[in-house]
């Protein structure tokens, strides 16, 4: 694993936007795409990230299953009716699409789950298709750990058919991408997709869930995370209706910073886990201190023998945290790299890399393209 | 036979290249939103108390004296494009119908009159700061 330097295509402002990628300079430094740098990954590196991707996905299923069969959610504050919600789709297998694993790896070493994104992952146009783009133009001549393009369209032909709407807060640059692109990999499975506002979704007591046209909404994709859904307006309205949610309400378990110590006790000593607890850390050690339902890095903190060394700000500080064993990101030239993982229906499908100068991955990331020889 | 080099190879690199289909075309299809013209039928809820209107619609009640008799009463907001009598809601006396003027179809256009699809109450999720996605580098 290697950080380089990297010539950018004098154009590439236009690749990217040719292909949907409209927020590249978006975030707070200005620049969120840059290719001036790149990762050059070796065969062995890349097998070693598919392995422990899949093999972490496959721990996190089973650590669902434990959760729901002992009814352990006292961690997870949930809101009344949440968990009634988790086991009924669980039981019923709804079926999942996506989700992002952020992972601590340098190269050497196992890689070590930081988290998983499970419920609302970002960040795929620009690893899917932007850094694929960058791959033929760039390095055509390497390859890439990405097919999450042809993944993604196999899912939705597995997991739904008919017309799906596509919910996310449409204000929202990003993840109105984000979700044009989804609903583009639906559209080539076949399935009719129809975008709403999430704040659109309707309630109409005879009919469940509507759009604006008081269509039901049989089946929904939202870039919306579960837990904010929950504890809004129409959160009671979730187990009434008949809507089929993507992601499935099991989701927010995965999604959960609580599920992080759990997978540590069902999994002691796991070479890709680091050790958790909830409530206050080991009087020892360096830790990182998470919000279980944080996000974008906000409000978590990295403490060393109970100082704290390092504090991202943020709006999630009154919520239950849980303390991870502190692992080193991938560090050069004074940037901090973590790997996004993806899984889209139960494979792993690929990475993506954002950069950051703190050593807590926040909104104001960079994302770098990869290849590997 | 294939050494294991193309093998690792094909697993992972993509045999095509990438297709987007409606990024290209803009053709993702987003639902309209609710118009109204002068003369269309529509319904709202009659109650017989201000909190009864309040328990099935908050703050979209109004009181208005109606018809030539002048008889008052808390209405819920105006339902539109319901296709036909709606039921009443849970708290009401009952449904009544109504003819659209011109200015009430131009104000609930307009959104300064607040209409429901039939008994369709919007606004119940989205409450979240900013979007909803985890990862990028947009806010």
């Amino acid at each position: 694993m290697e950080r380089q330097l990297s010539k950018p295509r004098p154009d590439w402002p236009a690749r990217l936007e040719e292909h949907g990628f409209l927020f590249h300079s978006e975030g707070q430094s200005g620049t969120y795409w840059d290719e001036s740098v790149c990762y050059r990954f070796t065969t062995a590196e890349i097998d070693c990230l598919d392995d422990a991707t899949a093999e972490l996905h496959a721990l996190c299923l089973e650590a669902v299953d434990r959760i729901v069969r002992a009814g352990r959610y006292e961690r997870f504050d949930l809101p009344p009716g949440a968990a009634g919600l988790i086991e009924h789709s669980w039981k019923a297998r709804v079926p999942h699409l996506y989700g992002r694993m952020d992972l601590a790896y340098d190269g050497s070493g196992p890689p070590k789950l930081l988290e998983y994104n499970a419920d609302t992952p970002t960040a795929l146009l620009e690893a899917a298709v932007a850094q694929w783009v960058w791959l033929e133009q760039v390095h055509p001549e390497a390859d890439q750990f990405n097919s999450i393009h042809e993944k993604l369209i196999a899912r939705w032909r597995a997991v739904a058919g008919g017309r799906v709407h596509f919910a996310a807060v449409t204000t929202s640059l990003e993840d109105r991408s984000t979700v044009l692109y989804l609903a583009d990999t639906a559209s080539q499975a076949g399935i009719e997709p129809v975008e709403i506002d999430i704040a659109d979704v309707g309630w109409n007591p005879q009919r469940g869930f509507v759009d604006l046209q008081e269509r039901p909404i049989h089946t929904a994709f939202k870039l919306y995370p579960t837990e904010w859904m929950l504890r809004e307006a129409f959160g009671d309205k979730l187990a009434q209706a008949n809507t089929r949610w993507i992601e499935p309400p099991w989701k927010l378990l995965l999604s959960s910073k609580a599920i992080l110590p759990l997978l540590w006790e069902f999994n002691p000593g796991h070479p890709h886990l680091l050790e958790a607890h909830y409530g206050e850390p080991p009087p020892q050690g360096r830790w990182a201190r998470k919000p279980i339902y944080s996000r974008e890095g906000a409000n978590v903190s990295l403490v060393d023998t109970g100082r704290t060394i390092t504090a991202a700000p943020g709006r999630y500080g009154h919520q239950p945290v849980i303390h991870q064993a502190y692992a080193p990101l991938y560090q050069r030239d004074g940037t901090h790299a973590v790997i996004g993982s993806w899984v889209i229906g139960d494979q792993s499908a690929g990475i993506g890399i954002r950069e950051d100068a703190s050593a807590v991955t926040m909104n104001t990331s960079h994302f770098a393209p990869h290849y590997f020889v | 036979m294939l050494e294991q080099a193309q093998v690792v190879a094909l697993r992972r690199r993509r045999s095509h290249s990438i297709t987007l289909v409606l990024i290209a075309s803009s053709a993702m299809v987003a639902g309209c939103d609710q118009r109204v013209s002068a003369g269309d039928i529509a319904y709202h809820d009659r109650f017989g108390s201000a909190d009864d209107c309040r328990r099935d619609y908050g703050d979209n009640c109004t009181y208005a004296s109606t018809g030539a008799s002048g008889r008052g009463g808390y209405y819920g907001p105006y339902i539109v494009n319901s296709g036909s009598r709606p039921a009443p809601s849970p708290n009401s006396v009952g449904v009544e119908q109504t003819v659209l003027s011109r200015e009430v179809a131009s104000r609930i256009n307009s959104g300064a009159e607040s209409a429901r699809g039939g008994f369709t109450s919007r606004g119940g999720f989205g409450g979240g700061e900013g979007g909803g996605g985890e990862g990028g580098g947009g806010e």
